[in-house]
């Protein structure tokens, strides 16, 4: 499968002079569709890790660097961190989620969302709060890379970035126009698929803003 | 042009200090701060530092041993030493992009000397009297020239014959460019009245203390500003006039004048004694042309910095038969207030913006715009500290005063974190005007424009006793992680590998920043790094607290916050387990919420 976003994240990252590490994939990489703490593998990530076994993008950015977990024949993180949550996060967050990687805050794809072709959508999810704020931020995980790379683009560009380094933006926040792009996502959006999961979000005027921007109502 | 140059540069180094042009002397120590006497440098380069006594906070980014671990962590005094220097390597940057962007330092030297020449020159053309000496005191450091004392001697009473400019010019131009420009310090020019000519002599060999005045930026602006010029007329005719000098007698006049970077702020005639009695009759006016001596005198000073005084003493004496009476400067001298903490961080970014103001070289504004509060917090924080707190005597402003009245690093982390809670627009409001304040004057203001800023900080008094909503709180996680960063190098590079999976925690947490209004959620003291499952048992807790306690007092999120601190800090600041540890994480976790039951009752 062709992975145009990762694609992308890649060229912008040569482009804007950031940092790319990879590692080489596992021999047996997991596969599409093979369970994952009883879930089903996301087959776009599937993908993602038949080519790297690892990747961080732009971690010379504190704060908006972001890496995927490492599973190769050495170090088996993504395994891991899913059992983690499967013990610690799934039932506060009332909906199973497959970790995968992450900036300060983790990112996820959810199963029980997936579209025709089996890609899940993903979601942020901020653990920093008692009960964890999640975010609806892609349709797929190729999609956030492609939405990702954006933000760098469009931090690199802003004048305080250039002047003095500030990250003024933040991922997904100011980044509701290039989210907005995004179809699929802003269809489930719209549908209230992601209430559930957006449950301790509810609260939150600037949650409600920015997902109006999102989805243009 | 480049001859010139290279003559300063040459001077640098192998110019006698002391001489009628030519002689022998050293150079001054340099301050302790921004060596500007050296080449322009990276900030990266000026982070191998000089903080009086803090180790520079870079200094230990290649100390693998403490990778994984807090052993010798430092000691709350020690990360605040740490901030301090932070802000520090701030400033400095500031500086130096300051000197750097859009300028060319050679014509700046060239230009800062041209116009001391110019008014040299023009205070040597009225004086005639043979034996008359004028002295300028100048604190030199890297081609700007700084007046901070000025003297005239009486000669014999003889009238020379007239001078030629040129000439005068030419030795001046060779002094000021060859022989004193390149050098750091304090430098007496004097000059002798001879019959038919001025000897120039000039003496770099004492040794004195900065003046906080002082700049070490030279600018490339021609002159003085029109509206400087007009005011200080203004003024000076104004105490003249008040002057009366008795009919064939002498006094002697003591003025105040009040200064604040360029601007006159105000000033006072505080004394005419008389010296010698006349023959009596009715007291005589001064003439016109000592006002002008006055401003003439006062003009250089003009391009120093921050607020001070110039203490000027004038000799006024009346000549049987003459309609006015004649006046001369004698002396005139910088006093300084009282120093105040962070003055030298102050007024080196102070000088760093207000150069472009004075220059023009890049419009100030739009300069200032680029930076961004999190590089201009310090100078802020700062000139709120110079300018006093009476300014900010609105009604209402409780928090907002008690913050501001800290430590300059504190005043500027709790600025920078506070300023985030404003809108877009309003910290845009907040900074223009504030940089209008620091770089024209508070009088500067229109009223609409006062009433705004201070409108800014009643709603910045509001905005901080406000609950932080989840942008705000992800903003703010961003900054610490970035700070955290900064403050301890050596886990940098960890922090940029796990990610997420090493959290930056907020002892008390940005939920609860609402309840210190007045303390930065922010600073060093309340950040620390903890692994993931660690976080999220101490997540746990606030959780349970949070359920027991939906609007805790801030004494309830204070003690909560000291409990769970003192159950969990073997975990704080490692990325590993801590060694030697009997009890583990979860027993933490057990211990510190039966702490939190027995405290708060109804916890779960």
């Amino acid at each position: 499968m062709p992975l145009p976003g990762l694609e992308r994240l890649f060229d912008v990252c040569l482009r804007l002079k950031l940092s790319v590490e990879t590692l080489p994939p596992a021999r047996e990489p997991p596969r599409a569709g093979c369970s994952l703490e009883g879930l089903p593998f996301d087959p776009v990530l599937a993908d993602v890790y038949a080519r790297l076994g690892y990747a961080a993008f732009a971690t010379e950015l504190i704060g908006a660097g972001w890496t995927l977990d490492r599973s190769d024949d050495q170090v088996h993180k993504l395994k891991e961190n899913n059992r983690w949550w499967r013990e610690n996060w799934w039932e506060g967050l009332g909906e199973p989620v497959i970790v995968f990687g992450g900036d300060i805050y983790t990112y996820a794809t959810v199963p029980s969302l997936a579209d025709a072709l089996g890609r899940q959508p993903v979601v942020e999810v901020d653990t920093y709060e008692p009960e964890a704020h999640v975010m609806p931020v892609a349709s797929n995980v190729d999609r956030f890379f492609d939405s990702y790379s954006h933000y760098l683009e469009a931090l690199a560009a802003h004048p305080r970035y250039q002047k003095s380094g500030d990250r003024e933006l933040l991922f997904p926040w100011d980044m509701a126009e290039v989210l907005a792009r995004d179809e699929q996502l802003v269809e489930l959006i719209r549908a209230g698929r992601f209430e559930s999961l957006m449950k301790n979000m509810q609260e939150s005027n600037a949650t409600r803003r920015w997902l109006a921007k999102v989805t243009g109502r | 042009m480049l001859l010139v140059f290279v003559l300063q540069a040459g001077c640098a180094t192998g110019v006698p200090g002391r001489g009628s042009l030519m002689g022998l002397g050293h150079r001054p120590p340099t301050p302790p701060f921004f060596n500007a006497a050296a080449p322009a440098r990276s900030p990266t380069a000026s982070a191998t530092g000089r903080g009086a006594g803090v180790p520079p906070a870079s200094a230990d980014t290649s100390a693998e041993a403490w990778a994984h671990g807090p052993e010798g962590m430092a000691t709350s005094e020690e990360v605040r030493a740490r901030a301090r220097r932070l802000e520090e390597e701030r400033a400095e940057a500031l500086v130096w992009a300051a000197q750097r962007e859009g300028r060319e330092p050679t014509a700046a030297r060239e230009a800062e000397a041209e116009r001391a020449l110019a008014r040299v020159v023009g205070l040597c053309s009225g004086v005639e009297d043979v034996g008359a000496v004028l002295a300028f005191t100048f604190w030199v450091e890297d081609g700007a020239l700084t007046l901070v004392g000025y003297q005239e001697e009486r000669g014999s009473g003889s009238e020379g014959r007239p001078v030629e400019a040129p000439e005068l010019t030419r030795v001046l131009r060779l002094v000021l460019t060859e022989y004193v420009g390149g050098r750091t310090g304090e430098v007496v020019l004097r000059l002798r009245r001879e019959a038919a000519r001025w000897a120039v002599d000039y003496d770099a060999s004492r040794t004195a203390a900065r003046p906080p005045e002082a700049r070490r930026l030279p600018m490339r602006m021609p002159g003085t500003p029109a509206g400087t010029f007009l005011t200080f007329h203004e003024v000076a005719g104004k105490w003249m006039r008040a002057v009366q000098v008795p009919a064939g007698g002498a006094s002697r006049v003591e003025l105040e004048v009040w200064l604040e970077d360029g601007r006159l702020t105000g000033g006072q005639l505080r004394e005419v004694r008389r010296t010698r009695e006349g023959p009596g009759g009715s007291p005589l006016a001064l003439s016109p042309e000592v006002a002008g001596r006055l401003v003439q005198v006062l003009l250089p000073f003009t391009e120093g910095l921050g607020a001070r005084t110039v203490r000027v003493v004038l000799r006024a004496e009346h000549q049987p038969g003459e309609a006015r009476a004649r006046g001369r400067v004698e002396s005139a001298r910088v006093e300084r207030p009282p120093p105040q903490p962070g003055q030298s961080w102050y007024l080196s970014m102070h000088e760093a913006t207000l150069l472009r103001w004075r220059e023009g070289v890049v419009e100030g504004t739009a300069w200032l715009a680029q930076r961004g509060v999190e590089e201009l917090a310090l100078w802020f924080a700062l000139g709120i500290i110079a300018k006093g707190l009476g300014f900010f005597a609105t009604e209402g402003l409780e928090w907002v005063t008690k913050a501001l009245g800290r430590e300059p690093e504190v005043v500027a982390g709790w600025l920078r974190t506070a300023l985030r809670r404003l809108t877009p627009e309003e910290k845009a409001a907040f900074e223009r005007l504030w940089a209008k304040v620091l770089l024209e004057g508070e009088q500067a203001l229109g009223h609409s424009e006062r009433k705004k800023l201070r409108g800014l900080f009643v709603r910045l008094e509001q905005a901080i006793q406000e609950p932080l909503d989840v942008d705000l709180k992800k903003e703010l996680r961003k900054d610490a992680r970035a700070y955290y960063a900064k403050l301890y190098p050596r886990f940098a590079k960890i922090l940029q590998e796990q990610n997420k999976d090493l959290p930056i925690h907020h002892r008390r947490p940005l939920q609860y920043a609402h309840l210190f209004p007045d303390e930065n959620v922010n600073a060093g003291e309340n950040l620390v790094m903890l692994k993931e499952h660690v976080h999220q048992r101490v997540n746990f807790l606030w959780g349970r607290f949070r359920t027991a306690r939906p609007n805790p007092t801030t004494d309830e999120a204070r003690r909560a916050a000291e409990i769970i601190d003192r159950h969990f800090e073997p975990w704080y600041h490692r990325a590993d387990e801590p060694p030697g540890m009997l009890k583990t994480v979860d027993d933490a976790r057990e211990a510190a919420l039966r702490e939190l039951r027995s405290r708060f009752p109804g916890l779960e």
